[in-house]
């Protein structure tokens, strides 16, 4: 597959705050590629970097192949960024949803035909939505305006940035129909930022993950914050979770500070009956809440709640089949200390 | 008190008979405050914009000088036009003193700095997503300006009807520079001063009542359009 976007050493910060530093990073064109991360860990920057309404400080952004730079008003007419808070224009909803075709300079007859196929695509019949004006409308109304107002572009790439936080759930579902099918139709890039694992897991064809502004692998990585301390004659890090139980970890490299460790599922070692672990690893009890197929893997992911934390662990369909795992069930996780890395605010893992 | 309740029946006999003194000064005062709207919201929307919308340097400067002649006094107005029209001034030429162009500089000095400082604080005080959203859906330069002018238009509106309060109560330029000749630059105001420094009540609330009712006219046309605007 293509790639739309490929960004090399991109690096952008709000005065003398740092807010991203993506090494490298390819979005393929046609897919649909989640962003996970915690609050601040630069989402909304990178999406506001990859719909050219800022430009990164430094490093190379390549759109559809070919540098972006000189073309950026250009590449706006095909890319188009849905904000987490929804903004209208103080006008009625059909000439919010006109506004871009307006602009680009497509008939009346056209225009009237996209605006009620965009409001169909949000659930909105056009009779009783399309005179209204702006401030007439709900929280999760006006946001699917604003993705109408998007989808009435039929854009090559749509970016949202939390499209269903702050709205109600028969909004959220309406929203990610409208995604989903926007792709299928028209073959549109989609990259959603977003806290909603599951719909992520659902609907990406990959995810990237990100915390303090970096790139941290695919998303599925567990990032355990915890109030790390030193302890015992061998300088090991060891946080103790809400549940009492411990886990210890080698000591973070040179610069970077222990506060945030990174663990990847694939290290994590899933059995059903408690187990002594080798010495050196670290084991939990806990208990599986969900199971979710990774497209991007063909994997199992399995999500367990750890007595205050969650943890994810990546095991083969076929060991899911030998342990006859099933949501509610006890576990055991264990992995090397070796396995957690501390991450810088802003080093991969 | 009975010669203010007189004087004000007087007035009312007065508008309704159409006295020929009253409504030559109501229609000069249309004419100037035509004329003087007219060049303020041309000249003043279009530097408030630029002042609100762009960052450059001296901005902030810029803001303080425009805040600053909201408090010019109408007679520091007038003495400063009328030594530029009068016969002895660089515009003396233009024979502008002891007319209705030469009060409406005046008047349109008076008013500028208003619609410029509330249309540069209506265009900075737009929603900061708005930018970023016409951006995303593809506009740029002046439509992404344009736009943004017409997201502001009830604060512009604001800003117009403030500037015309004050042009329309004024008498300070209106004295200076018109001279309130009668039949020809008396206005409302120039009237009403010249009524009561004689004693005649009556001329004086007729005009004052006509003075209002034409504001109250020209604000019920603005509701109108703006509710026109909000359906």
């Amino acid at each position: 597959m293509k790639n739309i976007y490929s960004l090399r050493a991109v690096t952008h910060s709000y005065g003398e705050h740092h807010t991203l530093d993506v090494e490298s990073l390819d979005i393929p064109e046609g897919g649909v590629t989640g962003l996970t991360g915690p609050n601040g860990s630069g989402k909304s920057t990178l999406l506001k970097i990859l719909a050219f309404l800022q430009p990164p400080r430094s490093g190379k952004l390549l759109f559809g192949g070919e540098p972006s730079s000189g073309r950026e008003r250009e590449i706006r007419r095909d890319v188009t960024l849905l904000l987490q808070d929804p903004f209208l224009l103080r006008r009625t909803v059909f000439e919010n949803i006109a506004y871009g075709l307006k602009l680009r300079g497509i008939s009346r007859a056209e225009t009237e035909t996209r605006v009620r196929d965009a409001m169909a695509r949000v659930g909105m019949a056009t009779e009783d939505f399309a005179p209204r004006p702006w401030f007439r409308l709900s929280g999760g109304e006006a946001q699917r305006v604003s993705l109408a107002v998007r989808l009435a572009l039929r854009p090559r790439v749509l970016l949202l940035d939390e499209p269903t936080a702050n709205v109600d759930e028969a909004s959220a579902i309406l929203i990610k129909e409208a995604v989903v099918r926007a792709r299928r139709d028209w073959g549109t890039t989609i990259v959603i930022a977003s806290h909603d694992l599951a719909w992520l897991h659902d609907v990406a064809t990959e995810i990237v993950g990100m915390y303090g502004g970096r790139v941290v692998g695919d998303g599925a990585a567990n990032l355990i914050r915890g109030d790390w301390r030193i302890e015992g004659p061998e300088d090991r890090y060891v946080s103790i979770m809400l549940d009492g139980f411990k886990i210890t970890a080698d000591a973070p490299q040179p610069g970077i500070l222990a506060k945030c460790a990174a663990l990847s599922p694939s290290d994590i070692n899933v059995t059903v009956s408690p187990a002594a672990s080798p010495d050196g690893h670290n084991s939990i009890s806990c208990t599986l809440t969900q199971m979710s197929m990774e497209r991007t893997t063909g994997s199992i992911l399995c999500a367990t709640d750890c007595g205050g934390i969650s943890l994810k662990a990546r095991i083969s369909p076929d060991l899911a089949r030998e342990l006859k795992l099933c949501p509610g069930m006890r576990l055991t996780l264990s992995f090397p200390r070796e396995a957690l890395k501390f991450i810088s605010s802003l080093g991969s893992v | 008190m009975n010669y203010i309740t007189e004087g004000f029946f007087q007035a009312i006999g007065l508008i309704l008979s159409m006295d020929e003194e009253t409504w030559q000064a109501v229609g000069v005062t249309v004419r100037l405050t035509v004329m003087s709207m007219a060049a303020t919201l041309s000249v003043g929307l279009p530097l408030g914009f630029l002042l609100g919308y762009f960052d450059f340097p001296g901005k902030r400067g810029a803001h303080m000088v425009v805040d600053t002649l909201l408090a010019l006094p109408t007679v520091v107005v007038g003495l400063v036009v009328y030594a530029f029209i009068s016969n002895r001034g660089p515009l003396g030429d233009l024979r502008l003193l002891f007319t209705i162009r030469g009060m409406a500089i005046g008047q349109t000095i008076l008013a500028l700095p208003i619609v410029i400082a509330l249309t540069a604080n209506a265009v900075e005080c737009l929603d900061g997503r708005l930018r970023m959203t016409l951006a995303t859906l593809g506009a740029g330069g002046w439509r992404m300006a344009a736009t943004s002018l017409r997201e502001c238009r009830f604060a512009l509106m604001a800003a117009a009807v403030t500037a015309y309060g004050r042009v329309v109560a004024e008498v300070g330029v209106s004295m200076m520079l018109g001279g309130n000749i009668k039949w020809h630059t008396r206005t409302i105001t120039t009237a009403i001063t010249l009524e009561t420094g004689k004693g005649d009540f009556a001329l004086g609330i007729a005009l004052g009542i006509l003075l209002l009712a034409i504001s109250f006219a020209l604000n019920a046309g603005l509701s109108f359009l703006k509710r026109r605007a909000d359906a």
